[in-house]
């Protein structure tokens, strides 16, 4: 085994799913993804040592020799290619894991806050949907609402922009 | 022309069609041949999106393992090429130092 594989990030602490996705299962693919990339560069990174043996140390020449190597070459620029795509690719699903977890982490805390103060928020996160007549609870209900309403546009760009 | 080294490059030659026939079936194991089960993204644009970057993945993946294997052909048709070309020649060689035989 060569490099090693880069593992996904550190996820924000939550415990529902408000903001909706699989979070968790989002970030695991992102490490599948990433352990890809040391794989595919292993192989190369073999068959590159192996050509190089037979063309150099071995010495073998020709034009058969040639094109083979310019064949293997082509190829193991695809192979690589492939690997820093994947890469990406996790990034791309890494990053969406870890801001899906910042926002349900801090929708889930100021749910807590704002059931502290009287307000009852539904299982699924939800605002509530009627009005309080104490000033107090009500301020807290509007405040969550508007809150609750940002997170959910922020899941939502999050899953559309690029890392 | 049997001896030094041809006879080197021979055995280097089906070593490197064993290596790339290994290597192609390793390469073949990294990602699965079918599409694999992707996690929710909780939006249809994104996992959409996800889904034809993995099947492209997995597309090209597979590409470059028949490729891989296919080297391994290449490498092992070039080898015995030569061996036959070798055996032709110390054939001729032999005949050609003992001329009743030809």
């Amino acid at each position: 085994m060569g490099a090693t594989a880069k593992s996904p990030a550190r996820l924000a602490a939550f415990a529902y799913d408000w903001v909706g996705g699989d979070i968790h299962g989002l970030s695991a693919y992102a490490g599948t993804l990433y352990g890809h990339v040391p794989e595919i560069s292993d192989v190369v990174t073999a068959l590159d040592k192996k050509v190089d043996q037979i063309v150099g140390d071995a010495g073998w020449t020709g034009s058969a020799a040639s094109a083979f190597t310019k064949n293997w070459e082509r190829d193991a620029t695809g192979a690589n290619a492939l690997g820093v795509v994947t890469n990406l690719a996790g990034d791309i699903v890494n990053q969406l894991a870890v801001d899906l977890a910042k926002i349900e982490n801090a929708l889930e805390q100021a749910a807590d806050k704002t059931t502290a103060a009287g307000v009852n928020i539904g299982g699924d996160g939800k605002p509530p949907q009627v009005c309080y007549g104490d000033r107090g609870k009500e301020q807290w209900r509007g405040g969550y609402q508007s809150f609750w309403q940002q997170c959910m546009q922020a899941a939502q760009q999050a899953r559309m922009a690029p890392p | 022309m049997s001896g030094g080294s041809f006879q080197v490059v021979l055995s280097d030659l089906l070593q490197a069609a064993s290596t790339f026939k290994t290597e192609a079936q390793t390469f073949k194991a990294i990602m699965p041949t079918d599409w694999p089960a992707l996690p929710d993204g909780g939006g249809a644009g994104f996992d959409g999106s996800l889904k034809s970057v993995v099947e492209a993945l997995c597309l090209l993946h597979l590409q470059i393992s028949g490729d891989i294997a296919g080297h391994s052909s290449k490498l092992q048709t070039a080898h015995d090429t030569y061996a036959h070309d070798e055996e032709s020649l110390s054939k001729l060689c032999s005949q050609i130092s003992d001329p009743d035989r030809i």
